[in-house]
């Protein structure tokens, strides 16, 4: 036997909690590993990735439906004004010259929320079926889509400042949309995917591969 | 290993995840929007306008009452045709709207007289209105909309009537309604009746004020201004600053006659002002119109007659109506077929009489000013002879009507001056009575003037009273100024009759005749009784009927008249001396002429100048003198006559009798 390459092959694992590391052993069917120490959970992966990881991203994939179709915002200026979904409203950003903002609502309302549902899936995908292919390349799209994730927010941001801000009755108001609710679902939904991923299965099956060969 | 590390602790775990449901939840969540959006999707509906201006593909809304209720998802042209086609989505709780009878149209910015409207749709954009069918009708989603905002809906709760009109005059659709200039309710719309006689204009009076129509209420026409003109002056009215400028609509009930209330759809009269739609002259009106007594009146002339139009009155009241004109078969003149009002029946009788009032400028100034805007119409005056039904027509009003109570008199005067009908009666300059006419005596050498004096001011007139002329302004300009006498102004234009009545005395009559003096002088002198003498003269001069004769310059009678001789070889001149100053005249006296300036010059002498008033030497007279009491001979009798000297000799100058008047 080869002097193990991993924790896991070591059946090593730390407390999520307390960083305590315990030696794993075998854990029977119906029972759990817990911390000696703190009493946590403990688990050689995170508990069910894949699993709780497809069940985010299916119900943001869901969501993002809503989010497109509905509209986000109204803005009413002088009682004239019509709901604007996300697609219309980048459009009327661009019609109205203010480019980078365009940009800026494309990135974090439609790219960024598609890079990160893609890219998940493709993760998923390549867990699930054990692709060895580029795994540093992989990894380093986990950590984009883990860090950018959270900047879809800003869109939902902005929105919740305008809508307070800009309330000035019949003049101008700005109303959120059923679709904003729906993209705020969303972000949360991917990000809660993101974290819900675990990108050590992507080494792991290199690891099966490489005992295999 | 194992040993360099603490194992794990084993726990039992329970078996199900409850991550699936997440996913689950927003699976449902999805069915349900998409279940939502196809339960609530709307109806589609297309309407057809003949122009698409203002409207815009998923921005343009329907409103119903303001409400959103629905959007335009496309807007295409129609093939071959101008108009264009208006696809739109109706919200599911509005699709009920779609029904029969269902209008649709284009709110756009109006600006016109009476309001504005649509203001907001300047910021918004246009929108399209709906106002919904009758409730019940049959589903329908292909509509043709209007470019214009349609009446109002016949179905608000209100009332709505319709009136009939001449004319429209300056209603519009929107004019308002008022009732005491306050808005009650809105012209809705006109159009021309079935028959095209008439305009019907429709009228909504708001619910809370449906009340106020009763079947008797009158409305009248309020747009513009009234200008009510009359010699005391004009009077200007105009109901609201909105219907001055847009036309409108006014009511008002008959005091005291609340009919019962109105209901929808009642057809009224408009009428063209306020006083045309008050009781009175409604009342009249109906009564013209209604079917009366046909009489027929012959005139000369049918000038200023209409049929139909030229009304028969009596005292100011319309009491019939020309209904038709037509040529006399021996063209003699024109006959006019008149219908009386049933209550004037009883004036269709022998002796009625009938004439033409029009504009003229008489006696009492302008008279008849109003038939210049009303048209003539045709005075009667009934008669109290047997019925009848056909008459002759008067070119002028007749002489007094013998009907009238007062006093009518009549008045006998060598010339007619210039009186006319109408001219005053004045007492103490008050207007106590009137001329009625004239006519000349049977042998035409004077004038009968008929009076006719007011009942009120008939114990004014005694048998003694006399009356004289007034018309004109009477100047009496002497040396020692001029006096201007004038009566009231109209009598300076339009002549007149002044009297006044001695103390005493019976009461005039009926029909009795009085002397008319020239003025106020002669009709006082006469109660001065004269002596009357006679001069013979060779030539009249300057002398003339009225110059004076005096006595030591004071003025004791006067000329009454003069004629040649007979034998044409000298003037008569008949003079009247007062009756207290006769006993001046006696056998020898000597009367001469001053008329005329007499003066003698001569270097010895100087200036000599004669003696008697500048005025009797400007205007003339004559003067006499007696001579002294053993020498003045026998008083004389009436009927004397003397010579008339041109010049008087200094010694008649100087004589000074003594001579005892008579007692006045």
């Amino acid at each position: 036997m080869k002097a193990p390459r991993t924790a896991r092959e070591a059946h090593l694992l730390n407390c999520h909690v307390c960083n305590k590391l315990c030696f794993a052993g075998t854990t029977p069917q119906g029972s759990m590993a817990v911390c000696p120490r703190c009493g946590a959970t403990m688990h050689l992966r995170k508990q069910d990735s894949i699993a709780r990881t497809w069940a985010f991203l299916i119900t943001s994939i869901i969501l993002y439906i809503p989010a497109n179709v509905y509209p986000v915002m109204t803005v009413t200026i002088l009682g004239k004004g019509e709901p604007d979904t996300i697609a219309s409203g980048v459009v009327a950003l661009i019609n109205a010259g203010m480019w980078p903002l365009a940009l800026i609502v494309f990135m974090a309302s439609i790219f960024v929320p598609l890079l990160k549902m893609l890219g998940l899936t493709v993760l998923l995908l390549s867990v699930k079926f054990k692709w060895r292919w580029r795994p540093v390349q992989r990894t380093v799209m986990y950590r984009i889509i883990e860090m950018i994730g959270r900047w879809s927010m800003v869109d939902i941001f902005m929105i919740s400042i305008l809508v307070a801000v800009v309330a000035f009755g019949n003049l101008a108001k700005i109303h959120a949309g059923l679709g904003a609710r729906a993209f705020a679902l969303v972000v949360v939904f991917t990000i809660f995917a993101s974290m819900s991923f675990d990108p050590r299965l992507i080494w792991d099956s290199l690891g099966d591969d490489r005992k295999k060969g | 290993m194992e040993k360099d590390f603490d194992r794990v602790e084993i726990k039992k775990k329970s078996r199900f995840s409850f991550i699936w449901v997440i996913p689950l939840v927003a699976a449902l969540i999805g069915c349900y929007l998409v279940y939502d959006y196809y339960v609530n999707r709307g109806l589609s509906i297309t309407i057809i306008f003949f122009s698409g201006e203002g409207l815009e593909a998923d921005k343009t809304l329907i409103r119903f009452e303001g409400v959103e209720v629905g959007k335009v998802t496309s807007i295409e042209l129609i093939r071959g045709k101008k108009n264009v086609k208006v696809s739109a989505t109706l919200d599911k709780s509005a699709a009920y709207l779609a029904r029969q009878g269902t209008i649709f149209w284009v709110v756009k910015p109006q600006l016109s007289a009476a309001r504005i409207s649509g203001l907001e749709t300047m910021l918004t954009g246009v929108y399209i209105g709906i106002r919904p069918g009758k409730e019940g009708g049959v589903k329908k989603t292909d509509f043709v909309g209007l470019d214009k905002p349609p009446p109002a809906d016949p179905n608000r709760p209100g009332l709505h009537i319709i009136l009939r009109s001449q004319d429209l005059g300056s209603l519009q659709s929107g004019s308002p309604v008022l009732y005491r200039q306050i808005e009650v309710g809105q012209v809705e719309e006109h159009k021309l009746a079935e028959d095209n006689k008439w305009v019907d204009v429709n009228l909504y009076i708001f619910e809370e004020y449906a009340g106020l129509v009763r079947t008797t209420t009158r409305f009248w026409n309020a747009g513009g201004v009234t200008v009510t003109g009359s010699l005391s002056g004009l009077k200007v009215r105009a109901e609201s600053l909105s219907a001055l400028l847009a036309g409108g609509v006014a009511f008002d009930n008959p005091p005291g006659d609340y009919g019962e209330p109105c209901e929808n759809n009642a057809v009224f009269d408009l009428y063209e002002d306020r006083e045309s739609a008050s009781a009175e002259v409604v009342q009249e009106k109906e009564e013209v119109l209604a079917p009366g007594i046909p009489i027929t009146i012959k005139f000369k002339t049918a000038e200023g007659i209409e049929s139909g139009i030229t009304v028969v009155k009596y005292k100011g009241i319309t009491v019939g109506k020309v209904t038709e004109i037509s040529v006399a078969e021996d063209l003699s003149g024109v006959i006019l077929s008149v219908q009386l009002v049933e209550k004037a029946k009883g004036g269709a009788k022998e002796g009625a009489r009938f004439w033409v009032v029009k504009p003229g400028f008489g006696a009492e100034g302008l008279s008849g000013l109003d038939t210049i805007i009303s048209g003539r119409y045709i005075e009667a005056r009934p008669g109290h002879g047997p019925p009848k039904s056909d008459f002759i027509g008067l070119d002028k009003p007749p002489l007094s009507d013998p009907d009238e109570p007062g006093l009518h008199i009549v008045l006998k005067a060598p010339e007619l001056g210039s009186l006319s009908p109408g001219s005053p009666v004045l007492h103490q300059q008050v207007k106590v009575g009137k001329v009625e006419g004239h006519e000349f005596t049977e042998n035409g050498d004077s004038v009968l003037i008929h009076l006719h004096i007011f009942e009120k001011f008939a114990g004014l007139v005694k048998e003694q009273t006399r009356f004289w002329n007034v018309s004109g302004i009477q100047v009496s300009a002497g040396l020692s100024g001029i006096k201007m006498r004038t009566e009231s102004l109209a009598a300076i234009i339009g002549g007149g009759v002044a009297f006044e009545t001695p103390a005493g005395g019976k009461p005039a009559r009926n029909g009795q005749v009085f002397q008319l003096y020239t003025d106020y002088e002669s009709a006082s002198a006469p109660a001065v009784e004269t002596f009357d003498i006679i001069l013979q003269a060779e030539r009249l001069g300057s002398l003339g009927a009225g110059k004076p004769v005096y006595y030591r310059s004071v003025q004791v009678g006067k000329i009454t008249g003069y004629e040649l001789a007979d034998t044409a070889d000298h003037v008569n001149i008949h003079v009247g001396i007062e009756k207290r100053y006769a006993p001046l005249i006696c056998e020898n006296t000597r009367f001469w002429n001053v008329s005329g300036i007499g003066m003698n010059f001569s270097i010895l002498s100087g200036a000599k100048v004669k003696t008697e008033s500048m005025e009797a030497i400007l205007a003339g007279g004559v003067a006499f003198a007696t001579p002294d009491n053993k020498k003045m001979g026998k008083p004389v009798s009436e009927g004397a006559v003397f010579k008339l000297y041109d010049e008087p000799k200094d010694k008649w100058l100087k004589w000074k009798p003594e001579i005892k008047l008579f007692e006045n």
